[in-house]
């Protein structure tokens, strides 16, 4: 019996070192790794209010004009980069989609993530 | 004619157009969800999503048939000694097949999506991986070889078989769930409580009631499961479902948005 609980007990603090090391590796991965190339064209997005991406504007979170610099170097939102920029564009993409109306790519993950040529 | 030489025959007769609606009834419940799913809401993403995420929908309702074929003998049809291994193992090596063409297709089809092999990728994918590394292991520690190397005897088999089927169950349940591709109208929650329902009730009932069976009040006319489940009781029976789908897809559409 006790040769049994003791196996147990080693293998739960077996998996609580991996998994605690997995995690501690996972949030380092999302700092440090470079954003992946994202297209954009502002000429393509005139029907869309500024503030709804430019959201520091408005909300006095700081006045930097692109993005990365909060949403890379910021530790309280650094973890959630890829859920953000997914949730603002896809999300908008595919409401748009199922009304009907003309947007950008709402899947293909090629389609935006490609070099930035556009103002 | 002896007793003994006319059971076959009738056995034989009676089996095939059963085996026929059983084989049926799988094909719909495997492609069902995910043609309604579209049919509620297309996903409008180029015909490869579609497809790809179709497959990887097969697989994980061939993931859960595999849950409600364990209720045997109970369920039906009545699967036992080496067919039930044979058929349940031919359809585990379809799951890793399918499952192996949504994930590996997607890493061809969308270079982009080779990112999501990182430890930085989402939860829900982490959990598709995992998921999909159980599906392996489980699929290779069935063979028998390798069954008597990895596991020696059969209660340890049977011990990590049930363990890592049901993580990598609960792992696809959250990869399907957390994507938000589909589920993010009411309509594809209540299909999802509905079927969920079922399968849980169906399970249970196998498993726990065997004079409740489904399989023997639908199928079985001689039983006396099919004799007592009487008029009053079929629509409480089916009241119960609905209300229960409702509160259920309801709470986990509030939940979700």
């Amino acid at each position: 019996m006790w040769r049994q609980i003791s196996w147990a007990a080693g293998l739960l603090l077996i998996f609580a070192a991996l998994a605690s090391a997995f995690l501690s590796a996972r949030k380092e991965s999302l700092r440090e790794a470079p954003l992946l190339e994202v297209y954009f064209a502002h000429k393509d997005h005139n029907k869309v209010g500024c503030a709804n991406c430019h959201h520091n504007y408005v909300d006095g979170t700081g006045r930097q004009y692109g993005c990365y610099q909060c949403h890379k170097e910021d530790e309280t939102v650094n973890l959630l980069v890829e859920e953000q920029f997914h949730g603002l564009c896809r999300d908008c993409h595919r409401d748009l989609k199922h009304m009907g109306k003309e947007s950008g790519p709402v899947r293909q993950c090629g389609a935006c993530h490609k070099p930035d040529t556009q103002p | 004619m002896t007793y003994k030489n006319k059971k076959p025959e009738s056995v034989k007769h009676k089996t095939l157009p059963l085996l026929l609606f059983f084989l049926g009834g799988l094909c719909v419940y495997l492609f069902m969800p995910y043609l309604s799913l579209l049919f509620f809401r297309p996903m409008l993403a180029g015909s490869y999503w579609d497809l790809l995420n179709g497959v990887g929908f097969v697989a994980f309702g061939l993931c859960i048939y595999l849950f409600i074929e364990r209720a045997r003998p109970r369920s039906w049809p009545k699967l036992k000694g080496d067919l039930f291994y044979w058929w349940h193992r031919l359809l585990a090596f379809a799951l890793l097949l399918l499952s192996s063409i949504h994930g590996f297709g997607f890493l061809i089809l969308e270079p982009v999506t080779w990112e999501y092999l990182s430890l930085r990728s989402p939860w829900y994918m982490l959990c598709a991986w995992l998921a999909w590394l159980f599906f392996v292991y489980l699929c290779l520690a069935s063979i028998r070889p390798l069954k008597q190397r990895l596991h020696g005897g059969f209660l340890s088999f049977r011990f990590s078989h049930a363990l890592l089927s049901i993580l990598a169950l609960v792992a696809c349940l959250y990869h399907v769930v957390a994507a938000g591709f589909y589920f993010d109208r009411y309509a594809a929650w209540a299909l999802f409580s509905l079927l969920f329902v079922l399968v849980v009730s169906y399970y249970a009932l196998n498993r726990l009631g065997p004079k409740l069976s489904f399989s023997k009040i639908l199928f079985d006319s001689d039983s006396k499961a099919h004799s007592q489940v009487g008029t009053s009781v079929k629509p409480t029976l089916f009241i119960g479902l609905v209300l229960l789908c409702v509160l259920f897809s309801g709470g986990l559409y509030v939940a979700a948005n």
